[in-house]
């Protein structure tokens, strides 16, 4: 697990919601994401696929397909909502507020975004990032940052226990 | 048709059976801390102490068990961190 970055000039606070700043390149570079999960799982072995749904009984196959076939439908739709979400904030022209759900939907997205990007670029244990070109280094980075964000706004809105 | 049992099930199977589901969650080297604090503090109302342990457990041991109960329960709390994109697995 790694950190993000502590600069929060993304998102703000409001009563109603999270309000995003995102620029134009911003954007242009996260709505890209939503090809990528679209793309998650249309080659056999993918490792973007075995990483967002990994198998919860390693040891029992027959537990494993009645797992799948009852909650199949249930993680399919939980997805499809997130990624509307997440498409109908940065189709959004200028400053947005996201509501709260929406909020969390776009956080969501953006992590599942990078474990499938991370997955495909073969990063399996810590320290595999080193090894990563700058380009694909950054992409993680600046959607850790994006993260790292939102958490931090969406933490404050959980009981302070 | 078959015939009759001829002992009673043994304890063993009984306890088994008793025996609740852990929720495993793994250690992975791509989803920040903050974030598996903040999906344990929501998903279980984990106090912020609570959660921040059982991640630290997750990074430096590989694994901690972060939910336990009935099967179907311990089901739904592996669906809900997958949504989340933790990676999460069942055993007794």
């Amino acid at each position: 697990m790694g950190d993000a970055r502590k600069v929060s000039d993304l998102f703000e606070s409001t009563p109603d919601g999270v309000l995003a700043h995102f620029s134009d390149a911003e954007r242009d570079f996260l709505i890209q994401l939503l090809e990528l999960l679209a793309d998650v799982g249309s080659a056999a072995g993918d490792p973007a696929a075995a990483r967002l749904d990994p198998v919860v009984y390693p040891d029992d196959p027959l537990a494993e397909e009645e797992y799948r076939r009852l909650m199949r439908s249930e993680i399919d739709e939980a997805r499809v909502a997130d990624r509307s979400a997440y498409q109908m904030v940065l189709e959004s022209k200028g400053d947005v507020t996201m509501s709260f759900p929406e909020a969390e939907a776009v956080m969501r997205v953006v992590g599942e975004g990078r474990l499938a990007l991370a997955a495909r670029l073969g990063i399996r244990v810590e320290g595999d990032t080193e090894t990563l070109d700058k380009d694909d280094r950054s992409a993680l980075d600046y959607l850790a940052y994006v993260q790292g964000n939102l958490i931090e706004v969406l933490s404050t809105r959980l009981p302070s226990i | 048709m078959t015939a009759p049992a001829s002992t009673r099930p043994d304890e063993d199977l009984a306890a088994d059976v008793a025996r609740p589901w852990n929720v495993v969650l793994w250690n992975d080297p791509v989803n920040l801390t903050e974030y598996v604090v903040f999906v344990l503090r929501k998903l279980f109302g984990h106090s912020l102490e609570k959660a921040t342990k059982l991640t630290m457990q997750v990074h430096h041991g590989g694994r901690a068990v972060v939910a336990s109960g009935p099967r179907e329960k311990s089901e739904f709390d592996c669906y809900r961190l997958h949504h989340h994109g933790l990676w999460a697995t069942l055993e007794k």
